[in-house]
């Protein structure tokens, strides 16, 4: 740095610092929000079987999924069928692990979206196997369809997440507030990673407590502190410093808050005590402070591991299911509980579905699966898309096991939620770069 | 004055007229000079106005006092010499009707509050009067009898004087102001009482030179102990006697030495000590100054009033040489003031001193270049490194690595030893700028864990990228391009005509060459008209060199029978052709690149390397990336331009020699400048933060460690990113503003706080098996705080620690329970600032 200019550079970069240095808090509180909505992903990773997670009741379709799926059929002795309904009067069945939530389909808070996977554009059978269109790369594979199922990018590669370039579309909303805007409860995740957005990790419960900063005597831990925010305040007239320094301003203004979190008023809602029942109170606790933090859009990944179920599928996954439909109703009535209800909308993903034909006591990678979406704005009671014909080298059948050829691209879904979530039509190619290959931009199960 | 006539209506309304006659309140009494007092009249005549007059004079006179018309009478402020004085007040409504009153003036009212001491033996004494009203020339009296007195001031007398032995037991002591109305203080007492004790002191008067010492004896009789109390009002003395003049020539240029004796206070006895500026007169230079253990520091001395200029020196602490040479000790004195003498040869009373405040020495800082130059081209200094720099210079150093051996890298059993001996690597190998460059290139060109989850699927490629580290950018394409590694990773393995798999292909030229919009040869963007940047291929050239690129299946296992498309294996190098996978058409690559028809699998694919490895892109997308991981995330195009050059021209290994592009990065005269310019530097990743910490702890991670889940919650796991975009984008630019931060990705405030956490985990932790670090030379600098934050600044911020920064710790040290958690605070701390998570 010159003399000559030094000045005007140090004047420039005092005041980014002063901007900065107010805490997370003040600075939030003056962007108060006057509307709050928030997207809630539910990833059953390693491959969720759609076959035994919602099971056709019509007669012909029943009898050949239980034909075709032999021992894994279920009922067995652990699932039993819970009947729905959809609109239109085809009945079907969820399996019973989802009994927690089977209320809220027929209070019409519950849907179903069928046949969803990464496709690049509608593609048939005979398209897929003539390779006559573009396609995912890696179909098949756990970590590009993991990848590309949070990417929205199959066919081609990207260094963010469709969650995270949705709220990127929408960071005007969230002003100058700078908590995260999408977490995930479970790791990095490149679903949550933008170009603009701040995107974090949190580990549930865990407040990211600074190590070192309680000690004694008292006298010395405050002197410490005190030391660490006169130091994350200087003015080093360097950018990339200041930026570090912000950077960890705002990791204890967080940590600050996540520790305000358990000292507010608790829920009324309990929450089970399993992993996806503490994520998804993480993500109730952090909605509650909505108006502390300033944020107006937000998104939240939460997974459950144990869905790649070559063996042993029967109670595994009624097992999974179980835990994560206990913890879906809770996240439910604690978002009624909040007020929010309506401004919620929980989601599932898996990377692929599976083979409804049996491998021994399991079933192998597939492709399309059903996901689940539930909140107040979710047009329930419904089943949406196209329900698969399960005929083994059907039209449906992407080889002869089973394997679904997705009727619904992972696009179409994202495009839905993104669209409700407020992102304006024109934006949402950039987000979805092959939702301009699908004639249905919407599909229809959100208000 | 609303109250006075309120009682004159009063009194109006009930006196009768027939006794009418005026009174005035107060009546006759002294009235101090100058003072005001309101009089009231009773007039019991209406209308009840009245004139007041003194001595005859309405309004009064400037001799005899002056009274207001409501009769606020002004007292005059000398006393005038008859000191006779009448009010009188006349009714206006019957001229015969007045009333008089007689005063007098007198001298201010006097008080006594204390005096001090209070108890004396008869014989001389000093008293320190306090009260109140006192003016110049009042006296003190005690039973009577009047003691010389001095005025110090309105509140404050002294009394020096002789106490008779007839006044034993308690005395009277009152303050008279004196003259014409003299007033007399209420008394207080003072207890005269005798004592056994009697005290002389010698010398009983000298005369001093200021700075000069003088030892005072004090003789006691009559008591067992025979101990007393020094004390003095100009100048020291200590408890011994020894009185040293002050430095300066007082005014009045006299001081008293006291002696009290501690059998009984009350026995007191005073020299007198008359202080002159000598004849000669002695100044010492530097008169302060401070000083490392075992430093010199020259004094001079200068001597006026004497020919002969010669002084002696003499020192508290530490040795001086008769020419004034001072030396430090080599232990810290205590007190750590060292003073310092040199008194005239001549006239030894004569003399001047210094202080000198005596330091730990400090540690040495860096060479700064040198340690910024290891933070380019190795993972951070450590002592050892930073020596071997200083005596080689960068020049020789370069050479030194680039033609080091490489550090081995062995395929071990599983992927998670391999994390664990590529962190080891990183941290011990000699070859510290071969693992640079492959952490480097392990950004850009990327195979994952998470896909290859064996370690022959992942270590070989970590092998290709240490042998071209030094090498051939076009040689380390056309390896990686054939390896089953990647071959796995990317799928190009069994990849067929017409079904081609384009991964691979889209990777090569989005990530590995070109990038994905063109880009000037100093790496900013080309625009077209309207300003927006232009594809640098499209999906047709995608498809194009996905075909270009098809035939190769994975080796054939070691005595197994070759397969039109073998499974995976990698048990080769390289990857094995098969012609009738391959397509063979024409193609236009990217930027028109012609592919003749007809070409085989091996040959083609050189083809299709050489089509992205010379578009233009190539060089500064690249080269762009290089100085953002060594260097500086926001290199100017200048910088970019010049490096790009040397891409460009054919070194020994042809174009894109990385020995050439590396030396021409760090080299550069953007990479070399030592004071940070306002964008300067660049965020450390994870891998590269604690490395280096622990570099400059001289400390180590051991081969075995465990230590890659650290680095997964850090958002880097070391050889297994969750894609082929690696752990972080090196175009990634810092939120809510245009500087590139490729590292901020994975530095949201929660990885912030465990970055911090894992190094605050090590600093408690120094002697964990797997990682530990030095921290004895901190931990030996003790209670000296200013030595121990020198310390880190050297160890960690290389010299540039600001003065902030030192006063900031300086203040948490002081509040640390012992000088280990003092340690703890400051390199904590630094730690956690800015100014270390960035390597600028």
């Amino acid at each position: 740095m010159t003399n000559s200019n030094s000045l005007s550079r140090r004047s420039l970069l005092r005041l980014a610092t002063m901007a900065g240095a107010a805490t997370l808090g003040q600075r939030n509180a003056l962007a108060q929000a006057p509307d709050y909505k928030a997207l809630v992903c539910i990833f059953f990773s390693g491959g969720n079987d759609g076959h035994n997670m919602v099971i056709p009741q019509t007669a012909s379709q029943y009898n050949l999924y239980k034909a075709i799926r032999g021992a894994l059929s279920i009922p067995d002795n652990n699932a039993k069928l819970l009947p729905i309904q959809a609109k239109n009067g085809t009945p079907y069945a969820i399996n019973d692990g989802l009994s927690f939530i089977h209320a809220l389909w027929g209070q019409q808070k519950l849907a179903v979206v069928a046949n969803v996977g990464n496709l690049v554009q509608p593609t048939t059978r005979a398209q897929y196997l003539s390779s006559a269109v573009n396609l995912p790369t890696n179909l098949f594979s756990h970590p590009d369809q993991y990848v590309q199922m949070q990417t929205a990018t199959g066919g081609t590669s990207s260094g963010t997440g469709w969650a995270g370039r949705t709220v990127d579309s929408l960071n005007g909303l969230n002003g100058a507030a700078t908590f995260p805007a999408a977490i995930s409860m479970s790791g990095q995740q490149i679903f949550c990673a933008g170009n603009i957005v701040q995107s974090a990790s949190l580990v549930p419960g865990y407040d990211m407590v600074p190590s070192g900063m309680n000690l004694w005597p008292a006298s010395a831990a405050t002197a410490r502190q005190t030391a660490l925010q006169q130091i994350l305040t200087m003015d080093s007239g360097l950018s990339i410093v200041q930026a570090a320094n912000k950077v960890r301003q705002d990791g204890l203004d967080l940590s600050a808050m996540l520790k305000g979190l358990n000292a507010g008023s608790p829920f009324v809602t309990s929450f089970p005590g399993t992993s996806i029942g503490q994520q998804l109170k993480q993500v109730a606790q952090i909605i509650k402070l909505r108006a502390t933090t300033g944020m107006r859009r937000q998104v939240f990944f939460c997974s459950v591991g144990g869905f790649d179920t070559h063996g042993a599928q029967a109670w595994q996954q009624w097992d999974l299911f179980k835990q994560i439909s206990d913890a879906m109703n809770a996240f439910y009535l604690s978002t009624q509980e909040l007020g929010v209800a309506n401004d919620v909308t929980t989601f599932t993903e898996s990377e692929f579905g599976r083979s409804l034909q049996p491998s021994g006591s399991g079933s192998d990678h597939g492709w399309g699966s059903h996901f689940l979406v539930l909140g107040g704005a979710v047009k329930g009671g419904d089943l949406y898309g196209q329900f698969p014909d399960l005929s083994l080298g059907g039209p449906d059948d992407s080889g002869t096991r089973g394997t679904l050829l997705p009727s619904t691209g992972l696009d179409q879904f994202g495009a839905t939620l993104s669209k409700w979530f407020g992102v304006p039509d024109a934006s949402l190619n950039g987000i979805f770069p092959n939702l301009k290959n699908f004639s249905t931009r919407d599909l229809g199960f959100l208000s | 004055m609303r109250t006075t006539i309120l009682s004159i209506i009063a009194t109006l309304v009930l006196a009768p007229l027939a006794l009418a006659q005026i009174i005035i309140y107060p009546g006759g009494s002294g009235i101090p000079k100058g003072t005001t007092r309101q009089m009231s009249a009773y007039v019991p005549i209406s209308p009840n106005t009245v004139t007041w007059a003194i001595n005859g004079t309405v309004g009064g006179s400037a001799t005899y006092g002056t009274v207001s018309p409501t009769g606020n009478y002004t007292a005059p402020a000398v006393i005038p010499p008859d000191n006779k004085i009448t009010i009188q007040v006349s009714s206006t409504a019957d001229a015969t009707k007045f009333g008089t009153a007689q005063i007098s003036i007198t001298q201010p009212l006097v008080y006594i509050w204390s005096a001090n001491p209070n108890k004396v033996t008869p014989g001389a004494v000093s008293l320190s009067i306090n009260g109140a009203g006192f003016v110049s020339g009042a006296v003190v009296t005690i039973n009577d009898q009047p003691l010389p007195t001095a005025f110090l001031s309105p509140t404050s007398l002294k009394v020096t004087g002789n106490v008779p032995a007839s006044m034993l037991g308690v005395a009277k002591l009152r303050a008279i102001n004196p003259g014409p109305g003299s007033t007399t203080s209420d008394p207080v007492n003072l207890t005269v009482k005798s004592s056994a004790v009697s005290l002389s002191v010698s010398p009983s008067s000298i005369t001093l030179p200021i700075n000069a010492s003088q030892a005072f004896t004090a003789t006691v009789t009559g008591s067992a102990n025979t101990a007393v109390t020094w004390s003095t009002n100009v100048g020291t003395i200590s408890a011994a006697g020894l009185y040293t003049a002050p430095a300066v020539l007082p005014n009045p240029p006299t001081a008293t030495v006291t002696a009290s004796s501690v059998a009984d206070p009350l026995v007191a006895v005073s020299a007198a000590v008359t202080l002159n500026q000598p004849a000669v007169t002695v100044t010492v230079s530097p008169p302060s100054a401070q000083l490392f253990l075992n430093a010199t520091q020259q004094l001079t001395a200068t001597v006026v009033g004497n020919a002969n200029t010669a002084v002696s020196w003499s020192a508290s602490a530490g040795t001086i040489t008769s020419a004034g040479l001072y030396t430090a000790p080599a232990a810290l004195p205590i007190p750590a003031n060292v003073t310092i003498t040199a008194s005239s040869v001549a006239a030894p009373t004569a003399l001047a001193k210094a202080s000198l405040l005596i330091k730990l020495a400090p540690p040495a800082m860096p060479n700064l270049s040198h340690a910024r130059f290891l933070d380019q081209a190795a993972f951070g200094p450590t002592s050892a490194e930073l020596q071997i720099l200083g005596q080689m210079g960068i020049d020789a150093w370069l050479t030194n690595q680039l033609n080091l051996p490489a550090s081995p890298i062995a395929i071990p059993a599983t992927n998670k030893l391999a994390q664990s001996q590529y962190l080891n690597r990183i941290v011990n190998a000699p070859d510290q700028l071969r693992q640079r460059v492959i952490a480097a290139l392990n950004k850009i060109i990327v195979i994952s864990a998470q896909k290859n989850p064996y370690s022959d699927e992942v270590v070989p490629y970590l092998q290709l990228l240490s042998k071209h580290a030094f090498g051939s950018y076009r040689q380390l394409l056309s390896d990686i391009t054939l390896s089953p590694q990647m071959g796995k990773y990317l799928d190009l393995a069994n990849s067929k005509s017409p079904a081609a798999n384009e991964n691979y292909p889209r990777e090569l030229m989005q990530l590995f060459t070109t990038g994905l919009v063109l880009l000037n040869s100093d790496g900013t963007p080309q625009l077209d008209v309207q300003g927006n940047t232009i594809p640098t291929y499209n999906q047709a050239v995608v498809a194009q060199t996905a075909l270009a690129l098809t035939g190769w299946t994975f080796p054939t296992a070691p005595g197994g029978t070759p397969n039109v498309s073998n499974w995976e294996n990698f048990s080769a190098p390289a990857m094995e052709a098969r012609e009738q996978y391959h397509n063979k058409a024409a193609k236009s690559l990217i930027g028109g690149c012609p592919i003749p028809a007809g070409l085989t699998v091996a040959v083609e694919t050189n083809a299709v390397l050489d089509c992205v490895f010379n578009h233009p892109n190539t060089a500064p997308f690249i080269v762009s990336r290089l100085i953002r991981d060594l260097v500086t995330s926001n290199p100017s195009p200048a910088y970019v331009q010049r490096v790009v050059d040397v891409w460009n021209t054919n070194g020994p290994a042809g174009k894109g020699d990385l020995k050439a592009v590396v030396t021409a990065i760090l080299k550069d005269s953007e990479a070399r400048q030592d004071q940070a310019t306002i964008n300067q530097g660049r965020l450390k990743d994870p891998v590269y933060h604690v490395a280096a910490f622990v570099r400059s702890l001289n400390g180590n991670i051991t081969p075995d460690n465990l230590r890659a889940w650290n680095f997964v919650q850090l958002g880097q796991a070391p050889l297994a990113p969750a894609s082929v975009f690696g752990a972080y984008s090196l175009t990634y630019r810092i939120r809510g503003g245009a500087l590139a931060g490729p590292e901020f990705q994975i530095y949201t405030p929660t990885e912030s706080m465990l970055r911090g956490n894992f190094i605050y985990e090590m600093l408690t932790n120094p002697n964990q098996p797997d990682l530990n670090i030095n921290l004895a030379p901190f931990l030996a600098l003790g209670a000296d705080k200013n030595a121990v934050i020198e310390q880190v600044n050297a160890t960690l911020l290389y010299g540039r620690m600001t003065q902030s920064l030192k006063d900031s710790l300086a203040t948490a040290m002081v509040a640390a329970s012992d000088n280990n958690q003092a340690v703890l605070t400051a390199l904590y701390l630094t730690a956690l600032s800015g100014y270390y998570a960035v390597q600028y």
